[in-house]
């Protein structure tokens, strides 16, 4: 026998026996617990997945246990005789996903007990107290889509482009599903799938090169609109597309500890219709004295939900402009017939004033019932000021009563919480929230139960638990969906740089927001305001 | 004539080689002249140079698409730039595979004759890191392509298809589109040495394929990045100016090997016999005419490549982040007309206590002083530390963010963003920096002593930390839009929330003598012996005298003395100016001679053209 050949025979067996070893050894059973001390707390973990209400459906929810120990021993159990051991060396506990899967499918409507143990050298092993969450009996939307970018806005983005991730919430797999780098530094904003379906998607995109577009996904096609098409909403029939001109200026606060803010400077609301491929304007929502944004349409379409404030400045000299602090907008709403194509008149749904709040980013349940607005003391961009929380309106209460009274979500910190959205269940909402650190957005989810109250919520769960711990950009602008995306990355990045774009015709009025200002600003002023994204 | 060449060649066998000590020379040429620290730090204009991270959550982004994991490992060897004895060490190392594979390239093509090109690419590769680029990425692949060709070439006939259908779309996932280049080199051989069409053809469809199958359709890869990513003319280098810098010098080390291959190929098919070299069978042999020439063109070519302002740009930089003030004074000095240098100066000149007396040895401008007023573009180290130091923490902290935008995760921009974030007292964030700061090579230590130190004190009082207090009290507190702000304004409010803030009263004495403001300059005289002065700077009288000169008016001198000599310099200087007063360009040229880097001078310049800011050295 050659030599090559003996050393094959001889090293195969060796590695495959030296394997089978090292996981016999490896492999731990249950250790005897018979002994352990009781620890009266709550064991820390890391992220908060204490006390908290899950879909069940979702993938397993690794955690880090914020004690130190030389060994960890877990138990997950319900109800049933489901249940799951792992132990552990290493604080960071990752649990098996099909015995997790099937733990939470075999006890929805249930509880989830967590019975921690921490052993150190010499010592007993210590038994902490039981972390109950509760297991939902509906499921989340099996995908979340979400936007990264780095806390500085700029689209220029050399490195760490902008992005939209699609994530699986059921095993926290992620694709990227637009990054900025596949089209020359561009950037990537609202994207909006038609009733949590990626059948029908907008996707707004910005680039130098190929300029400001809007690729709607339809099936599997790609069309890519010449147009800026920005905060918008899908007419639930799939025919027309809500959304508002935005001209957005950027400053900075000089001592503030969130230092960042924007004004619109302008805004106004039309509609794209996807068959005809046109622009209609609504006169009674592009009103050159208003600023009118965040369109969202009703369950049925019969109504448009928006928010509009009053336009108190002329020019823009002043970044921001005389008038800003006070600026709060109402939640409005207009009536429509979409056979008809006919629009009703504007009506105050929530009043500012009253509420002493600006009234942001309307968006209502797919069951109709709920509404869930952002609100802040003042301004138009929830995402930074820590006053931003959400309120829940009881649609069907006030379409009985003719009052929107608007309640406090329990799910609400100290810091801030917008971009919301809900499962086409109605039972989840996802938002972004500062919470976790202060500056980095983070993606939340909350169960809404039937009574519009929110459960205790929860961060994404990702396979590394501690990845949010040092992710240098934000998460935010969530939206779930049913199904993944049906197009490849690599054909959203042709359809972007395909120069066969569909030309639309921008109806331009005294209204029209200027896409860039064209004002020549003092020198100092200059700056400190370049075009940029917001978060 | 020979024999003294084969003497020479015996007594050199027993020392070092001539390849050996050429190296030898040329680490110590990197080590010293070129000071790879230089490049990690970036000098405000390499912002492709790769962040660097441990842990899975970094390693797992790479394995994404095509090209990430060679990526990957790229990003890992350029970290060692940090030091300048490991980053000679890398330089060196690439310039001495590139010498070795394309020495085995020319042997085995039995191309001897031109043996001595394989000193080229090194002294290429010299060229680029001396003047201060950052083809890092290109300059790997190019090598690693290279050994892959070498192995082909020395690959039995019969296993090159079997190798290439299992080697190519490995290498494709690992090097991405830069198989096309190994691709073209083995092609070449094929065609022109072995003359083997169906390896030819193999090794073409192979190129074609793999990207596609890979790349476009299990990567999901935009076609375009499938097949050009990696490359100089990808968009990615070609879109940005710094990273333009000298890519024909690449793409003269990409085609080298390639035109060695078509020689040999052309050499071979006319049957060219070419004259044995020892080399050839297997002695080698010194000529020492051949060898001086290398050595006197490798001198010829660092002296050359040495630009002293590029380095000095880059030094600036450097030494102003790490607060080493001489030299910053001494690099400025070499960039007499840059306006980054101005203003790294004036804040070395305020740390070395010399600010009121040697200002205006350097070309001040009221824009260079803070730089507030201009649309910085690029990255700008140094700028946002000139911030934090005097308690524009929020202004500093937004030119950091936006150079994470520019330049990438780097650990420069993320060890201030933490060090923000703890004097501004958000745990959660300056964690969240610290964490991220813990995964990198080099800054890990101080970021976990840090993380300690937020345990022990998670509402950040770090009532212990010197530093901390330092800059929270200084910190601005007046809270409006910066865009509403001048320069002016800056310094007016630093003062308002410390009225001992040294730095902000000595800049916005600074910026009233560069804007020639003296009505408000000598209103703020009573203030100096708040900051202890006991004496008035040099620069502060000679900006009384012109102020009295000027206006005519009193000075309130707070119990200050102007000095006789100022007064006698002061004679000297008002008498040149009488004698020229009637022709103003000769009258300022005899000015600037004597009294150019004195406030005198500054004061009766008259701002014709406003030099154009530049980050760049000029």
């Amino acid at each position: 026998m050659k030599i090559k050949t003996k050393i094959l025979y001889t090293i195969i067996p060796a590695a495959l026996m030296l394997s089978i070893a090292i996981v016999t050894l490896n492999f731990e059973t249950t250790p005897d617990l018979s002994g352990s001390q009781t620890v009266e707390m709550l064991p820390p973990v890391r992220p908060d997945y204490s006390s908290v209400t899950i879909p069940p459906n979702i993938a397993p929810m690794n955690f880090n246990i914020e004690l130190e120990a030389d060994k960890y021993f877990i138990r997950l159990y319900s109800d049933t005789n489901d249940k799951i051991e792992v132990i552990s060396s290493s604080s960071i506990i990752k649990l098996p996903e099909k015995p997790w899967h099937k733990l939470l499918q075999n006890n929805k409507g249930k509880s989830l007990n967590i019975d921690i143990y921490t052993k150190t050298k010499n010592n007993n092993w210590q038994k902490y107290k039981t972390i109950t969450n509760f297991i939902a009996k509906e499921d989340v939307d099996s995908y979340l889509f979400y936007r990264t970018i780095h806390p500085s806005h700029y689209r220029l983005t050399q490195n760490g482009p902008v992005q939209i991730i699609q994530h699986n919430l059921t095993n926290s797999k992620e694709n990227i599903l637009i990054t900025g780098k596949s089209y020359y530094q561009g950037c990537v904003n609202c994207h909006s799938p038609l009733n949590n379906k990626t059948d029908k998607m907008t996707i707004g995109i910005r680039s130098d090169r190929y300029g400001t577009t809007t690729l709607y996904i339809n099936g599997d096609k790609i069309q890519n609109i010449a147009a800026k098409i920005g905060y918008n909403s899908w007419h639930p029939s799939g025919k027309i597309i809500a959304y508002s001109t935005n001209n957005i200026r950027r400053f900075f606060y000089s001592a503030k500890n969130e230092m960042r803010d924007a004004v619109d400077e302008d805004s106004m609301i039309t509609y794209y219709n996807v068959e005809t491929h046109k622009i209609i304007m609504i006169d009674e929502i592009s009103k050159k004295d208003k600023l009118e944004t965040f369109p969202t349409w009703s369950t049925d379409g019969k109504y448009l939900y928006y928010c509009c404030s009053d336009k108190t400045w002329d020019n823009m000299e002043k970044i921001p402009p005389d008038g800003y602090y006070d600026l709060k907008y109402d939640l409005m709403r207009i009536s429509y017939n979409i056979d008809k194509d006919v629009w009703g008149k504007p009506e105050i749904v929530i009043s500012a004033s009253e509420a002493k709040k600006s009234i942001l980013m309307p968006r209502i349940s797919p069951d109709g019932r709920w509404l869930v607005t952002c609100m802040v003391d003042n301004g138009g961009f929830p995402v930074w000021p820590t006053s931003s929380d959400l309120y829940i309106t009881d649609l069907n209460k006030a379409e009985a009563t003719g009052i929107f009274n608007y309640e406090k979500l329990s799910l609400n910190t100290d810091l801030s919480q917008s971009w919301h959205s809900f499962s086409s269940n109605s039972r989840w909402l996802a938002y972004s929230s500062k919470q976790q650190n202060g500056l980095f957005t983070r993606i939340y989810l909350a169960y809404i139960d039937e009574n519009g109250q929110s459960q205790k919520s929860f961060i994404v769960p990702q396979k590394n638990p501690l990845r949010y711990d040092s992710t240098i950009e934000s998460l935010s602008f969530p939206e779930l969906t049913t199904g993944p995306m049906r197009i490849s990355a690599g054909q959203l990045a042709a359809a972007i740089r395909n120069s066969n774009q569909i030309k639309v015709d921008i109806p331009v009025t005294m209204a029209t927001p200027e896409e860039k200002s064209t004002k020549k600003l003092p020198p100092h002023q200059k700056s400190l305001t370049p075009y940029t994204e917001i978060e | 004539m020979q024999e003294i060449n084969q003497i020479s060649a015996k007594s050199l066998q027993g020392k070092v080689s001539l390849p050996s000590l050429f190296f030898i020379f040329y680490f110590l040429s990197v080590y010293l002249i070129v000071n790879p620290v230089l490049i990690y730090h970036g000098g405000t204009t390499i912002t492709n140079f790769p962040a660097f991270f441990t842990g899975s959550d970094f390693l797992y982004k790479h394995f994404a698409n095509p090209a990430e994991p060679s990526l990957y490992i790229y990003a890992f060897i350029a970290q060692f730039f940090y030091f300048n004895s490991t980053g000679a060490l890398v330089i060196t190392i690439q310039a001495w595979l590139f010498f070795i594979v394309i020495t085995n390239i020319i042997k085995k093509l039995n191309l001897n004759c031109l043996i001595y090109l394989n000193y080229l690419p090194p002294l290429i590769i010299l060229f680029l890191y001396n003047h201060y680029t950052f083809h890092f990425a290109a300059l790997n692949n190019i090598i690693i392509n290279l050994i892959l060709f070498l192995l082909y070439i020395k690959l039995p006939s019969k296993t090159k298809p079997i190798t290439m259908i299992l080697a190519w779309p490995t290498i494709y996932y690992i090097l991405g589109p830069s198989l096309a280049y190994l691709a073209v080199l083995c092609l070449t051989y094929e065609l022109f040495f072995e003359k083997n069409y169906t390896n030819a053809v193999l090794n073409t469809a192979l190129a074609v394929i793999a990207p596609y199958i890979i790349g476009v359709g299990y990567c999901n890869t935009p076609i375009k990045e499938a097949y050009c990513s990696t490359f100089p003319f990808s968009w990615e280098t070609v879109s940005f100016a710094e990273r333009k810098k000298l890519l024909s010098l690449i793409y003269v080390l990409y085609c080298m090997p390639i035109v060695i291959c078509l020689l040999a190929g052309v050499c071979s098919i006319i049957k060219i016999k070419l004259k044995k070299s020892a080399a050839h069978t297997g002695k080698p042999e010194y000529n020492i005419i051949a060898a001086a020439t290398v050595a006197i063109i490798a001198l010829a070519v660092i002296s050359l490549a040495y630009d002293k302002k590029q380095k000095a740009f880059f030094a600036l930089d450097y030494n102003a982040y790490h607060k080493n003030w001489s030299k910053v004074l001494y690099y400025a000095d070499q960039l007499p007309f840059n306006l980054l240098a101005t203003h790294q100066a004036t804040r070395a000149l305020y740390y070395t206590g010399r600010l009121n007396e040697d200002m205006f040895k350097y070309p001040q401008q009221p824009h260079a002083l803070l730089f507030t007023d201009n649309n910085i573009l690029h990255t700008s180290l140094t700028i946002f530390d000139t911030y934090l130091d005097l308690g524009l923490i929020n202004l500093a902290e937004h030119y950091l963010v936006r150079n994470i935008s520019y330049a990438g995760e780097r650990d420069i921009f993320i060890q201030r963003l933490a060090w923000i974030n703890m004097i501004k007292g958000n745990a959660g964030t300056a964690k969240t920096y610290l964490t991220a700061l813990s995964k990198t090579l080099f800054q890990r230590g101080w970021a976990n002593e840090q993380l300690r130190a937020i345990k022990q004190d998670p509402f950040l009082s770090f009532t212990d930390n010197n530093e901390i207090q330092f800059a929270r009290k200084n910190k601005i507190i007046k809270d409006i839009s910066m865009s509403l702000m001048t320069q002016l304004d800056y310094l007016t409010y630093l003062l308002e929330a410390n009225p001992k803030n040294k730095m902000a009263f000595e800049y916005m004495m600074a910026w009233y003598l560069i804007t020639k403001n003296t009505d408000k300059f000598v209103d703020n005289l009573g203030q100096l012996r708040d900051f202890g002065y006991e004496q008035l700077p040099t620069v502060y009288q000679h900006a009384i005298l012109m102020h009295v000169y000027s206006t005519q008016k009193e000075v309130n001198m707070q119990g200050f003395k102007i000095s006789p000599q100022t007064i006698e310099y002061a004679k000297q200087f008002y008498s040149v100016m009488k004698q020229y007063a009637g022709d103003e360009q000769l009258q300022l040229k005899m000015l600037n001679e004597k009294y150019g880097d004195t406030y005198f001078y500054y004061y009766v310049r008259k701002f014709n053209k406003m030099p154009k800011f530049s980050g760049r050295p000029e």
